[in-house]
């Protein structure tokens, strides 16, 4: 068996009197695409620290590239926070040489890396441009190279689509299956639960600080089952009240995520007395669906993800 | 190390191509020469209006020698001589062209009042009319002995203009100790060589060599005992107040803007306060080379080099790098606490006292420069390295044991300091909201 990446064993954080992780145990394989999913504030950056040794756990062991309890590991880690950081005044060429040489790299060998990188992402002529000079979305590129710019061989990208337009987010979520697909292992914290159910294999969701789902997409799909029904009517989600079996319904708009207790032919006839319907589909939940059924309906007002409906009838408890 | 000095390396070519660098560079000798310049381009343009002032003199003894020495001074006094005439030049010409005017004109009239009028209401209205630069009142009282407020009053709505008031002071008085010699029937030639003043003059100490020959005094100048000991401590000074507070805007800025995390992810808080410490210290060390090069080439051209001799270059350097770091590791971990400008500011206070302690007390160290206030204040944690400096150039330097002593304390302070604000900045650098209290910071530095 391959040693894994990261290894965390009951782990706890506390900031005097809030415990922002605990007891925290997971195993990130080497070569995967992981998942850390949770609302905001859930303890994810936290442990991102914690396995760069930013911050130092109150207790429990983290062993991050074999490396137990230093830092001795972060050399070869790439870490792009979730709030960015570039010197606005610096020009590109240079920063992404000093980031690279602030892994131990030689300058040259940086440089020679960042000017591969740039031109893979299609910016080699803002080289020598001052980051200030540069575009939300470019800026969020540089820095995404100033984090894979040292050949890591673990990368912690914290919500690396924050704020991309859909053309530069497919660039960089092509750049980072390339990583995957390069035996690199890559750490994905996101809030977007929609972004780690399309790219991860692997996933931990935390909620308030602790762990309440780990596992593969397969084992947490097998758990979960396909008992999500996803309908489209003209009336919306006012179709769904009152309609016995119910128990909790997700308003994503223009469509509802329903999941019902009983036979869903009954559902179905429920509603085409009520309106017309224009999708109606068994499917498996989601992994919102997924969390709210953990963490309660308290999960999905952090999460601003999609919006639960309370109903007259049916209930909605999880 | 080698990110040490990455970091290190960044920020001084950061700093050194940046437009402040070598505006700052520029900025301190093109002052200096633009404040001179300045001085002999206003000294040449001073104001020549005649200036015009009337004279109440009701015992009339006053007014002929005063309005004698107003032509005299306006035929002579008041012109400066530009160059040898030629020869062949008559007087006349010669004169024209030899010489430019450099002061004003004294245009004197004699006040008398007609009727019952008050003098000092009538030419009170003339000077607001702008008719005269003053008037002057000569109380009869000045001839006796007889004790009077105001024996000689000058009278003016602008009073900062003293060149008048001082000449006619002079004249008058002159005219006055005249007449109270000839009185007492003493020839005035006479008393004034025998009370002529005798000039002392401020000379080192002689020393005898082993070879029983004498080594002379030295006349100390102004240059040695006080221009040479205040420019170096302002120029420490300067070096410091161009790094200092601007390594601690740095650190608040890569707080501010999230780049301490992306930092401190890839190097320790150590390293990194570290590598930017050693990166102002080469900055300012860079500006030094330039002022103090300035310094041994200019000293040496005007053959004044002997006032300020090579180890004092040595000890300049000593002292900048300990004051450097002192003040580099406090001002880092005051910017590393804080997550607004605003707070930084408020913190940034007493830090600042502590350097311009030095400074505040220029005069009082350069006048006793061993004294007990002097030698106290030089074991003053942060004001060592600036105080002992000026110590040690103003003659005739310190005591033997404190050329150890006083590096000594530097290296406490400075091992100290960097200690205390390197536990600051691990815990600061990281953190956001309000800005800690004193008592909170000296908890970071206690914390393990």
């Amino acid at each position: 068996m391959t040693r894994p990446a990261i290894q965390l064993t009951r782990v706890t954080k506390t900031f005097g009197s809030h415990t922002a992780v605990r007891d925290l145990s997971l195993e990130v394989p080497e070569g995967s695409l992981y998942g850390f999913i949770g609302p905001n504030g859930s303890g994810k950056t936290t442990t991102i620290r914690m396995i760069l040794h930013i911050l130092s756990p109150d207790s429990g062991e983290v062993s991050v590239l074999g490396e137990v309890g230093t830092r001795a590991s972060n050399d070869r880690i790439g870490y792009l926070p979730e709030e960015r950081g570039l010197y606005k005044k610096m020009k590109v060429g240079r920063l992404l040489g000093y980031y690279g040489s602030l892994k131990g790299m030689p300058l040259r060998e940086a440089r020679k890396e960042a000017d591969r990188w740039l031109e893979r992402l299609g910016l080699t002529e803002w080289k020598d441009a001052r980051v200030e000079a540069l575009s939300k979305g470019m800026s969020q590129k540089i820095q995404f190279i100033s984090t894979v710019i040292s050949k890591p061989r673990l990368i912690i990208l914290d919500e690396p689509f924050s704020g991309l337009d859909p053309v530069n987010l497919e660039v960089l979520r092509s750049a980072i299956l390339e990583l995957v697909t390069d035996g690199t292992t890559v750490v994905l914290s996101t809030h977007d639960m929609a972004v780690a159910e399309q790219l991860c294999d692997h996933l931990i969701m935390i909620f308030k600080g602790d762990k309440v789902l780990d596992g593969t997409m397969n084992d947490i799909y097998g758990k979960y089952g396909q008992d999500t029904i996803r309908v489209r009517t003209e009336a919306g989600v006012r179709a769904l009240q009152g309609i016995a079996g119910i128990e909790h319904v997700a308003d994503m708009g223009t469509f509802q995520e329903v999941r019902f207790r009983g036979d869903s032919q009954d559902l179905l006839q429920a509603l085409a007395a009520r309106t017309r319907l224009t999708q109606f589909e068994e499917t498996r939940p989601t992994l919102h669906d997924i969390f709210i059924r953990i963490a309660g309906p308290e999960a999905a007002r952090s999460t601003g993800d999609g919006a639960e409906v309370a109903l007259a009838a049916g209930g909605m408890t999880s | 190390m080698n990110k040490v000095l990455a970091i290190a390396r960044a920020e001084f070519v950061q700093a050194v191509m940046s437009k402040a660098f070598i505006i700052g560079l520029f900025v301190m000798p093109l002052l200096m020469g633009g404040s001179i310049l300045f001085q002999k381009f206003m000294g040449d343009r001073v104001d020549l209006t005649p200036r015009k002032l009337a004279v109440y003199d009701p015992t009339g003894e006053f007014w002929p020698t005063l309005k004698a020495a107003a032509e005299t001074r306006n035929e002579f006094g008041i012109w400066k001589q530009l160059e040898e005439a030629s020869p062949e030049a008559s007087a006349g010409e010669a004169s024209a062209a030899s010489r430019k005017q450099a002061r004003p004109e004294f245009l004197l009239e004699r006040y008398e009042p007609a009727g019952d009028e008050r003098p000092d209401v009538v030419l009170s209205e003339r000077v607001k009319s702008k008719d005269l630069q003053g008037f002057v009142l000569i109380d009869p009282s000045i001839l006796t002995d007889e004790p009077s407020e105001r024996p000689l009053a000058y009278h003016t709505n602008e009073p900062t203009f003293t060149e008048l008031p001082s000449w006619i002071e002079e004249v008058v008085n002159s005219d006055v100790r005249a007449r109270r010699f000839e009185e007492a029937d003493i020839d005035e030639a006479l008393a004034t060589r025998l009370s002529r003043r005798v000039p002392l003059s401020t000379w080192g100490l002689a020393k005898a060599e082993a070879d029983g020959s004498v080594k002379e005094a030295e006349k100390k100048s102004d240059l040695q005992t006080f221009a040479i000991p205040f420019a170096a401590l302002m120029l420490l000074f300067m070096l410091v107040m161009t790094t200092a507070p601007q390594l601690m805007n740095q650190v608040l800025e890569e707080k501010m803007q999230r780049i301490s995390e992306v930092l401190v992810s890839s190097v320790t808080p150590f390293q990194l306060m570290l590598g930017k410490l050693v990166g102002s210290v080469a900055i300012s060390s860079t500006l030094a080379l330039v002022y103090l090069g300035g310094v041994f080439w200019s000293t040496h051209h005007w053959g004044v080099s002997h006032f300020v001799p090579l180890q004092s270059y040595a000890w300049f350097v000593l002292m900048m790098l300990f004051a450097l770091l002192m003040y580099g590791s406090l001002f880092g971990a005051l910017g590393s606490a804080c997550s607004e400008l605003r707070d930084a500011q408020s913190l940034m206070a007493p830090a600042m006292i502590m350097i311009m302690i030095p400074i505040f007390s220029i005069s009082a160290i350069i006048e006793s420069p061993n004294g007990s206030v002097a030698t106290a204040m030089t074991y003053f944690p942060t004001a060592t390295p600036m105080i002992f400096l000026l110590r040690l150039l103003a003659p005739p330097g310190p005591p033997a044991w404190e050329y150890l002593a006083a590096p000594a304390m530097c290296l406490v302070t400075t091992v100290i300091l960097l200690w205390a604000s390197s536990k600051i900045f691990r815990v600061g650098v990281l953190s956001q909201g309000q800005a800690p209290t004193f008592r909170k910071l000296i908890g970071w530095v206690v914390s393990k």
